[in-house]
């Protein structure tokens, strides 16, 4: 059993002048068995969040519990919990098993025939059994980051902790690995806190993601309802590859107009107020490429980036740059003139100050309520 | 958001109780060993006792008139510096001073330098000798000072015994006095400090070289520098760093010489080879004068500063440290 | 092949002569830069060797460096005059002043680098500052100390002295070391249950071993060879308390001018540092080519 709760956690470096707060009031809980993926661009307080929850880091305001138990002045040893490292960390001068073994030798009482034996089980749960005589330095990539796990597994706690494990490791190897990490905490069942800044792991591994910048948490809830829903302007953008596209726009009437670009209001926009300016967003996968005179806009094609399947092309919009998802080879040529369209319910609608979302779309694609009406067709 | 509503659900709120101290849990040896001071302390102790101390000491000891054959002591104030200005001897030790150090620095780094960058070569290239040759230089820079200066002074010894002289004398040169003309003693010195030092900034510099990125080697053949470009545009500024640092210690243990002087030539012949050091020693402890010696240690003191000072100035390190 | 390729052989036979040349060059040039090297800083130590064993009255006349009548005379009246016992006292006081750096430095290092607190960085420099300052300069009130603690004639008080004196840059060049340990370590040593002192036992200690081997070859060498620090707190005492080098230097002026003898003493004084240091080399240079000696 492993539930994780993080109350109000503030966590700030330095004092006086250089005060900087690296976390500011975030509250989070992870359930039993769920791996939540902590996501975010480099220093927006991710890491410092996880180093909190594993008492590397002091916290200075809030609390971390785990089953119930309030941890947050306990030692990293007496919070059940388990690291993976970012660059493996593995001890240089012990072996695969020595490594493995060193956590049990210094927390618990167990004989070494007893520890001996969770080493050889947990190795052979990870089919590292050949490796434990070796040192990391004889040890490729992969295989370290295997140990590392191991290291963690072996502790058997109420949860892990893990700090883009998989950001050393090559292209090829990380999917694998990142399939092999799911598997195994789906087998073992144990409650896990997984940080990376890369935007794929996190939809494809996590149970939720939590999605952080500059210290604050924008956005908690399943990989698909962050793409589909974003709650701000910031988590659209992070999320999803390529970028979702943004333009500034003004509501007059029911129509949200740009330079060379009109769109019907959708539906659910309509109690926005009419004369304000608001940024529409929308996903280069969401946008068709339509027959000439029929789209919203019109735009010339600068670069087409072939990707096989399929071609991102990138099209300028009245000085605007919109990049659209089409299909692969011959669906449309650099310079020519295309029209674009997307569906209302793609289209994303922020706060063109604050950035937050205003009049999201209910449910998500596949959900009872969805369905694509496209009125302007009919 | 669903997550943090359920954080922020009351019950929720009635577990989580803050504990009242922080860092309850710890033994008393975590907290102990959590204080950087607990680290530190036994080095900084010494530090304090055995350099601190000393420096104030040397400066409050130059204004007295302090003495080892007595115990009285009184503040004389500024009086050991106006004697120490006015004495000729203060002059010429700091011209010995000045120039076995320049000559020194510019001999032990030319050395040095060319030692490393053959040695460098060597292993490149896969030659034999090159770890030879590192061995033997370093040999010579482990020999205790005072050895050096006994075996170079029967070497330069101006009879039959001084080997240098023998061959000399058998090829017909006659005997050159290495150690009792004064400006060829003040070679000699040099040469034996040279014997010495070299090694250090040999040492420095091949692992300065080491660490040149074989990248950057490459990437200036492709511009399509030749070797000296390479030397001048790529070996040179990557150097830099350790260069100054060589520098640096090279200069200050130059200023300071003192054990390989004082057994080789002991300061003669009549003072032509008398550095600061040396005399600052025999102003102690064969005169025993010790305020005024500690006057002239305070002179050393600051000597060394303000050639380091200029170095910092001249070399420009600040993007460095 | 052999047709059709004859030119380009040729052609690329004449192409690389002009550079093969200019490498063998470069590559005799080395070989003169090696052997002038060994000639210039090996010969003194011959040439000294050689006199240790010859008898007296051959030091006037020959210049060849294997002694045709070889003795072993000079070596016996050394030995008599005490030289080992010097030695035993020098290992002494090396062993000890290594082994109190390493204590004293190894924590300290671990501080500096793995800490940050206030006045880090002023407290480093500070630290580095001493550096600049040679022992010479401060021997007068050092003494002055030593005399005050009651501690001159003393092997434990020029113990002390060597630990003082070395602290500085043994701490600078160690937490050089500790620097390129990444911290990970530390942190996982943190939750495999280390407090700070089982981290630096059991998981830092080995990786900064290369540095450790550095720092103590080096203070060894320093401590063995050192003279004006020993000479001026023990010259008071009895002989029986003499390390190798002050004692080397006093047989010399007693001897004044039987240059067997004081080559002989010479030799004797050598030969174990170098042969320590030649065994060691290799850790210290390796030690210092891949850890820090930037600052």
């Amino acid at each position: 059993m492993g539930r994780l709760e993080i109350d109000r956690l503030r966590k700030t470096f330095g004092r006086g002048g250089d005060k900087v707060e690296a976390v500011s009031e975030l509250s989070l809980s992870v359930a039993d068995g769920e791996l939540l993926v902590l996501v975010g661009p480099s220093g927006c307080g991710k890491s410092t969040t996880l180093n909190c929850i594993a008492g590397l880091e002091s916290v200075t305001e809030g609390e971390v519990v785990i089953d119930g138990e309030v941890v947050t002045e306990k030692r990293p040893e007496d919070r059940d919990i388990a690291m993976v490292f970012q660059n493996y960390a593995l001890y240089p001068h012990m072996t695969a098993a020595g490594n493995l073994e060193f956590g049990l030798k210094m927390t618990t009482d167990l004989s070494a025939a007893n520890r001996r034996e969770r080493v050889e089980s947990t190795a052979e749960l990870l089919d590292i059994g050949e490796l434990l005589d070796k040192k990391p330095k004889s040890l490729s990539g992969g295989q370290k980051q295997r140990v590392a796990l191991g290291r963690a597994i072996i502790r058997d706690p109420a949860v892990f902790l893990m700090d883009e494990p998989l950001s050393n490791l090559d292209a090829s190897l990380r999917s694998t690995m990142r399939t092999e990490i799911q598997q195994l905490q789906d087998d073992l069942d144990v409650t896990t806190v997984y940080v990376t800044h890369d935007q794929t792991e996190a939809m494809t591994m996590a149970d939720r993601i939590a999605i952080m910048y500059e210290g604050e948490l924008q956005q908690v809830g399943q990989p698909l309802e962050c793409y589909y829903r974003p709650r701000n302007k910031f988590v659209a953008e992070f999320i999803g590859e390529p970028a979702m596209n943004m333009l500034r726009v003004t509501r007059r009437g029911d129509q949200f107009v740009a330079d060379g670009f009109e769109y019907p209001v959708p539906e659910r926009a309509d109690g926005l107020p009419s004369g304000e300016p608001f940024t529409l967003g929308v996903r280069p996968g969401a946008i068709d490429i339509v027959e000439p005179e029929t789209g919203v806009a019109t735009g010339t094609v600068e670069v087409v980036e072939p990707l096989g399947e399929t071609s991102h092309a990138h099209l300028n919009i009245a000085d605007t740059t919109v990049t659209v998802t089409t299909d692969g080879p011959g669906s449309v040529e650099e310079g020519t003139q295309v029209d674009i369209d997307f569906p209302a319910q793609r289209a994303h609608l922020f706060d063109a100050g604050s950035g937050v979302a205003v009049a999201r779309r209910d449910g998500l694609p596949g959900d009872q309520t969805e369905s694509y009406p496209n009125p302007r067709y009919d | 958001m669903k997550a943090e509503s359920r954080v922020e659900d009351p019950s929720v709120g009635t577990r989580v109780r803050r504990t009242i101290a922080d860092w309850t849990d710890w033994g008393i040896v975590d907290r102990l060993v959590s204080r950087p001071l607990f680290w530190l302390l036994p080095a900084l102790v010494f530090i304090t006792v055995f350099q601190l101390y000393p420096v104030f000491e040397v400066f409050r000891m130059s204004l007295t008139d302090t003495s080892l054959i007595s115990s009285e002591e009184s503040y004389v104030w500024l009086e050991n510096y106006r004697r120490l200005l006015g004495s000729e001897r203060f002059y010429s030790t700091l011209r010995v001073t000045g120039i076995y150090s320049i000559a020194s620095v510019v001999l032990q780094i030319g050395l040095g330098l060319g030692l490393a960058l053959s040695i460098d070569y060597g292993v490149r290239r896969g030659l034999r000798g090159p770890l030879l040759t590192r061995v033997v230089v370093l040999s010579a820079w482990i020999v205790p000072g005072i050895i050096i200066g006994l075996v170079w002074r029967i070497m330069l010894l101006e009879t039959n015994v001084g080997v240098v002289n023998n061959a000399l004398d058998r090829l017909g040169f006659g005997i050159v006095p290495f150690l009792s003309d004064a400006q060829l003693a003040l070679f000699s010195v040099v040469a034996a400090g040279a014997w010495r030092g070299t090694a250090f900034s040999m040492i420095m510099f091949y692992a300065g070289l080491k660490r040149v990125p074989d990248e950057l080697y490459r990437a200036a053949k492709v511009d399509g520098a030749g070797p000296l470009a390479r030397f001048r545009y790529v070996t040179l500024p990557q150097l830099k760093p350790v260069m100054f640092v060589v520098t640096i210690l090279v200069t200050i243990y130059s200023l300071n010489s003192f054990d390989l002087i004082f057994a080789l030539t002991n300061g003669g012949p009549g003072r032509a080879t008398e550095v600061i050091a040396l005399s600052m020693y025999k102003t102690a402890f064969n005169s025993y004068q010790m305020g005024m010696a500690a006057a002239t240690a305070v002179v050393l003191l600051v000597v060394t500063l303000t050639v380091t000072a200029i170095y910092f100035r001249v070399f420009d390190i600040s993007e460095e440290i | 092949m052999a047709g059709s390729t004859d030119t380009t052989v040729d052609g690329r036979r004449a192409g690389i002569s002009w550079s093969r040349i200019r490498r063998y060059g470069y590559d005799g040039l080395t070989y003169l830069v090696y052997a002038l090297a060994i000639a210039f800083f090996l010969f003194p130590v011959l040439w000294v060797l050689s006199l240790s064993l010859r008898t007296e009255g051959a030091v006037y006349t020959s210049l060849e460096l294997i002694p045709s009548d070889p003795s072993l005379g000079s070596y016996r009246e050394v030995l008599d005059s005490g030289i080992l016992g010097w030695m035993g006292n020098t290992l002494f006081v090396a062993v000890l002043s290594v082994t109190g750096i390493l204590v004293v430095t190894t924590p300290a290092a671990y501080g500096f680098s793995r800490f940050r607190f206030r006045g880090r960085r002023t407290l480093l420099l500070a630290v580095l500052g001493f550096q600049m300052i040679s022992p010479i300069v401060i021997v007068l009130p050092l003494y002055e100390i030593m005399r005050t603690l009651g501690l001159t004639e003393s092997h434990a008080g020029l113990v002390l002295l060597y630990i003082g004196l070395q602290i500085p840059f043994s701490l600078w060049l160690l937490k050089g070391y500790f620097d390129t340990i990444p911290t990970e370590l530390d942190k996982a040593a943190r939750i495999d249950g280390c407090n700070r002192l089982q981290t630096l036992r059991y998981v830092l200690l080995r990786p900064v071993m290369p540095g450790i081997a550095v720092v103590a070859i080096f203070n060894f060498v320093l401590t063995w060879s050192e003279f004006v620090m020993a000479y001026t707190m023990l010259s008071s005492g009895g002989e029986g308390l003499y390390t190798l080098s002050m004692g080397i230097y006093v047989f010399d002026n007693q001897l004044a001018t039987q240059w067997t003898n004081v080559a002989a003493a010479a030799v004797v004084g050598i030969v174990p540092i170098i042969v320590f240091f030649v065994a060691l080399q290799r850790y210290f240079v390796r030690g210092l080519t891949e850890g820090a000696v930037k600052g």
